[in-house]
């Protein structure tokens, strides 16, 4: 295979990676972020 | 016990997970390509962590059931859970990744091979131990129903592995589609070693904030079952029209 | 009460079958349900009798595994709370409720299978290779989801959505009976000993019973 195809699908992989990476982190973050201002408030 | 909201939520384990990520990525970049699969060997280094910490995360799901069922400790309890939503994750990259490798070595998508399948299988078991969590708000009755299933699939995976590699085995497609890769030499080896160290250390971090957001929620749940009383709106009732509805 | 165990399990079995004698759920529901699932099968993939020869016998299994399932959840529906409480309070073994339970199903998944099977061959002209072996093979398919299905609807019990999730949850765990079962009948085509299957279904049964009969007291506490 050609090299920069095949850096094409390594980029691809790492892209998909490191973006599935940050929403999954950003998401448990702003979850926690939401769950401590209702406790602040609620309870 | 202090109220968790009081305390700030710890910085430290994003900086760590970021940290993780760059080494990986910085590892896997300035490693020597494969003589044989070429630059395409560099999926490997992000390909295998997931794997493994696929499989990790799930046997410390399935461990921190029975430590719940032994214990009754709510703690062990929110592990399971945390390592369970954090195993879905490292499943779905893992199918994804494994998707990304067969179609830029082999051509194609998927491949049915024993390790791909049994993925996908334990992504629905996950799936099922996540969605049989959502079933009730009662802290107590959720985790032992979850700890059970955890000890049921503790007992069925192995069964579910050896049927899976078993019907692989008598399917061999005489093509050598191997799915392990190529063969490594030392730096790939390092490289990988890097990779799936830092990845374990990335899944750790991970552990503690969602174990934190765990807390947070079952301490909401709790607020909100303790506060639950008698509605103003219950005494209204529907008007009776006569009609013997 | 000091009724033996093997009683206690007899009689949660008969209460289970007369109840589904009078109910007639599985007869006139999950039956129809199952066959009609392997009429529509041909109606997609089309009826090139070659293609549903190959394919008749998996789809079979798979629509066992995916629908026979549905029998072990009627059966933890259709019993009421106050039921439930009243078996508990009568100091019948929790265990023996589970066994008891899993058999009334088993009954019921035997009768399923045997009738679908007749559908399967009638529809997809599956050749009968081996079939002296189906009698085996369905018991053992029959004993392994039955304990699967009980046990799974006993996790999930009253909570939300459980309809759509024990089978979410059986599915993946009762792979080892679907390859088991399909092989068994791949290896006697090809003329190789189908042993080793039996040997997986029997021992995934036999987990699955004492993974059953070991958590059936804590599943009961949590009501």
């Amino acid at each position: 295979m050609d090299p920069s195809v095949e850096w094409n699908w390594v980029m691809f992989a790492y892209g998909v990676t490191y973006a599935a990476l940050v929403l999954f982190t950003t998401s448990i973050a702003v979850r926690i972020t939401r769950a401590r201002r209702k406790l602040g408030e609620g309870a | 016990m202090t109220s968790p909201e009081q305390k700030p939520s710890p910085v430290w384990p994003w900086i760590v997970m970021a940290a993780a990520g760059l080494v990986t990525f910085v590892a896997a970049m300035t490693v020597p390509p494969d003589a044989v699969q070429g630059q395409l060997s560099r999926i490997l280094y992000v390909h295998v962590p997931a794997a493994w910490l696929a499989y990790f995360a799930f046997g410390v799901t399935m461990f921190s059931s029975s430590m719940y069922l032994w214990k009754k400790d709510i703690r062990w309890d929110r592990m399971a859970h945390a390592s369970a939503e954090v195993g879905v994750f490292f499943t779905a990259l893992l199918i994804g990744l494994g998707m990304i490798w067969g179609k830029s070595t082999w051509g194609v998508w998927w491949t049915w091979d024993a390790r791909l399948t049994l993925t996908a299988i334990m992504f629905f078991v996950y799936l099922g131990y996540l969605a049989l969590r959502r079933t009730t708000d009662d802290l107590e009755v959720r985790a032992k129903r979850a700890a059970i299933l955890g000890v049921l699939a503790i007992v069925q995976v192995p069964l579910v592995h050896f049927s899976v590699v078993w019907w692989r085995s008598l399917h061999q497609p005489p093509s050598i589609i191997k799915p392990e890769g190529p063969d490594m030499d030392a730096s790939m080896i390092a490289t990988l070693l890097i990779a799936v160290v830092s990845f374990t250390v990335m899944y750790v971090a991970m552990m503690i904030k969602r174990i934190e957001l765990a807390r947070l929620e079952d301490s909401i749940l709790i607020a909100e079952q303790s506060s639950a009383g008698p509605t103003a709106g219950d005494a209204v009732a529907a008007p009776d029209l006569g009609g013997g509805v | 009460m000091t009724s033996s165990f093997g009683t206690q399990v007899s009689a949660i079995a008969r209460r289970d079958l007369l109840r589904e004698r009078r109910a007639g759920e599985v007869l006139w529901v999950t039956l129809p349900f199952g066959a009609i699932a392997l009429l529509l099968i041909p109606l997609a993939v089309g009826p090139d009798a070659p293609t549903l020869q190959a394919i008749g016998l998996g789809m079979f299994w798979v629509i066992v595994m995916l629908f026979g399932v549905l029998i072990s959840i009627r059966q933890t529906n259709a019993e009421t709370q106050p039921q439930r409480d009243a078996v508990a309070l009568l100091g019948i073994d929790p265990a023996a409720v589970y066994l008891g339970r899993a058999l009334a199903s088993f009954s019921l998944l035997i009768v399923f299978e045997v009738v679908l099977a007749v559908v399967t061959v009638a529809l997809y002209d599956v050749p009968l290779v081996g079939w002296i072996w189906m009698p085996l093979v369905m018991l053992l398919v029959g004993v392994g989801l039955s304990l699967l299905g009980t046990l799974a609807a006993g996790i999930v019990s009253t909570g939300r959505s459980a309809t759509a999730l024990v089978p979410l949850l059986v599915a993946p765990l009762s792979v080892p009976l679907l390859i088991a079962a399909t092989q068994t009948f791949e290896a006697l085509r090809l003329g190789r000993s189908s042993l080793m299957w039996a040997l997986m279904m029997a021992a995934t049964s036999l987990l699955l019973a004492v993974a059953g009969v070991l958590t059936a007291r804590p599943l009961q506490e949590t009501g």
